[in-house]
């Protein structure tokens, strides 16, 4: 057998191993390892496994990840998406649309605090629909916008998807994180259109709720500055090379804790929560990089990446042409299986590819969160459609996934702007020391 | 079985326990040593005990991710069949992790044996690496214990139970 044939069965069967369940950690590390066996030999691959799953756990790159996930996890549990919400509908509030439009802007807001889609959504969602429910917003426009909305999160840094990318490409997570904020603002405000554009065509989707005094306003002001305060000392020390991505990860949980609990909006039961999913989300994250780096060895070692790299190289197709496949391939990919899953295990087989056809690395980056991003909202696995059932129960999926149509083609035209002009991406890390 | 499930349930939550004032001695240590760093000067070895928290927090808190279903799983296609074919599906894939996990485990020893007797350290303090590769191992056997408990549900939900 060929090893170009033992890598095609690997990326079969793990697929197939996937399908029937298995935490798709172990399945890659299985898959890997068996692979790797098979092409190389037992004792090396044996090897590779622990070596693997040991440079993993102590790696300092990755000790980012707990450090990001607990400025997100107090975040959400010292009600800052509550606060963020209700400066922006006290600001938007009286426009038609505007809970929806105070929605958009709040999860852009809390998004520069979290990294993770779901936990946005979570956070996001239990604030903002019973303040729609209640004025009356149409239930497919208020589930779609703030599920849609709760996906930025992996865009505006600190995103746990370009941790993710950063480490297995080995690409700088502070330029990555630079690279999101652009078009994470392009997409806000994208999105907000859409809603301003519904509520032109309909507007009994969404009538206009109570008004502020500019006292109320300035006010609400004051519950989120130390927040965005808080995100400009951490993004521009990494900007400038005061901190290490860790450091600055460090220093933003740190900072959320005590914003908390000077303001005393996070329990002692919040701030045991708030360290649970810190633990739990790293565990995962951890073992799905150790098992991508088991299964990316197993693939490098059959060459195939290389063999595929050079194959497509060899193709009369623009370079254009085959990213907008690799594109549609996330897309589809991204329909059936969890963002973070399909990322870990194409980036060891297409990353020669896309380095290979002249891409920026970094401006891929932002386009596989951006991908990942419509793959959370789309159905039949959109994660965030499940987590805004969750919180509103009585609200059918179908009305969900409804709802999420236009803010799906808002998506669409961010990838064809970017795709257009890089700039849009690469403008930020450009000017980073 | 419920027996093993509570006790399952009670060991993998404890070392989880500890892995939670792991992320808190991160953060306090990354954070003393930039304020440090700027006011006198940077703490000693602060990379070698990061790399080491890490590896630690990571670990321990792996069984109790396992217990709690947090790995991520792709629901799709099982959540659509009967229970009895998810319930021997279950138990095949169950067992398989199981076989990985072991082997992980024992060759997680055998590089800690093969670091002990080389003598790797970490860089700056000289930390031997060994017993956290020891820890690892022990971490995989208790996630091994979860997944041994998944499985006899897998089992008991393919019998019908």
């Amino acid at each position: 057998m060929s090893q170009s044939t033992i890598a095609i069965i690997g990326i079969v069967l793990v697929i197939i191993i996937f399908l029937l369940r298995m935490p798709v950690a172990y399945a890659m590390g299985l898959v890997g390892m068996v692979g790797f066996a098979l092409a190389s030999s037992i004792e090396g691959s044996f090897r590779i496994v622990a070596k693997d799953i040991w440079a993993t756990f102590s790696s300092y790159s990755l000790s980012v990840v707990p450090m990001f996930i607990f400025m997100g996890t107090v975040a959400f549990y010292s009600g800052t998406s509550g606060r963020l919400f209700d400066a922006a509908h006290k600001f938007l509030g009286r426009l038609p649309g505007g809970l929806a439009l105070a929605t958009v802007f709040a999860c852009a807001g809390f998004g520069a605090m979290c990294g993770s889609t779901n936990a946005e959504a979570a956070a996001m969602g239990k604030v903002t629909l019973p303040e729609m429910k209640r004025y009356k917003y149409d239930d497919s426009l208020a589930t779609g916008c703030v599920a849609a909305a709760g996906s930025l999160a992996i865009m505006i840094p600190p995103s746990t998807i370009l941790i993710l990318y950063g480490v297995m490409v080995q690409e700088s997570i502070g330029k990555l994180f630079l690279a999101g904020i652009l078009p994470g603002i392009l997409l806000t405000i994208l999105f907000a259109l859409t809603i301003v554009i519904l509520c032109r065509l309909k507007p009994g989707l969404a009538p206009p709720a109570a008004g502020s005094t500019w006292m109320e306003k300035l006010k609400s002001l004051s519950g989120i500055i130390e927040m965005l305060l808080l995100f400009v000392l951490v993004m521009g020390g990494l900007f400038v090379g005061w901190f290490t991505p860790t450091e600055a990860g460090a220093i933003g949980a740190a900072g959320a804790l005590a914003i908390a609990l000077v303001r005393r909006t996070l329990s002692w039961q919040g701030f045991w929560h708030a360290l649970e999913d810190t633990t739990q989300i790293t565990a995962m994250v951890f073992l799905i990089i150790a098992g991508a780096t088991i299964f990316g060895h197993f693939m490098a070692i059959t060459r195939a990446p290389f063999t595929l790299s050079e194959f497509v190289g060899g193709l009369s197709i623009p370079p254009m042409a085959v990213m907008l496949l690799i594109i549609l391939l996330y897309l589809i990919g991204g329909c059936f299986m969890d963002s973070l899953a399909l990322i870990t295990l194409t980036i060891p087989i297409l990353y020669p590819v896309i380095t290979n056809l002249g891409f920026n690395p970094i401006w891929f980056g932002v386009i596989i969160v951006l991908v990942a991003e419509m793959g959370v909202i789309t159905p039949p696995v959109g994660v965030n459609v499940y987590v805004i059932k969750g919180v509103a129960k009585d609200v059918p999926l179908q009305t969900i996934f409804r709802g999420i149509f236009p803010f799906l083609y808002a998506e669409i035209i961010c990838a064809i702007l970017l795709i257009i002009f890089p700039k849009i991406a690469l403008f930020l890390p450009g000017l980073m020391k | 079985m419920e027996t093993f499930e509570r006790f399952v349930k009670r060991i993998s939550r404890f070392f989880d326990y500890v892995a939670r004032f792991g992320v808190l001695a991160m953060m306090i240590l990354v954070v003393a040593n930039v304020i440090l760093r700027i006011v006198w000067k940077s703490i000693v070895g602060t990379y070698d005990y990061v790399c080491i928290i890490g590896a630690v927090l990571v670990a321990l808190a792996l069984a109790y991710c396992g217990y709690k279903k947090g790995h991520i799983e792709i629901e799709i296609l099982m959540s659509q069949l009967p229970e009895r074919i998810q319930g021997i599906i279950g138990s095949i894939v169950n067992l398989l992790s199981l076989g990985f996990f072991s082997i992980v485990a024992w060759q997680l020893v055998l590089l800690g044996n093969e670091m002990r007797q080389k003598g790797e350290t970490t860089m700056t303090l000289y930390l031997p690496f060994h017993p956290y590769l020891y820890l690892i191992a022990f971490c995989c056997g208790l996630l091994m214990l979860v997944i041994l408990l998944q499985f006899f549900k897998s089992v008991g939900k393919a019998m019908g139970k």
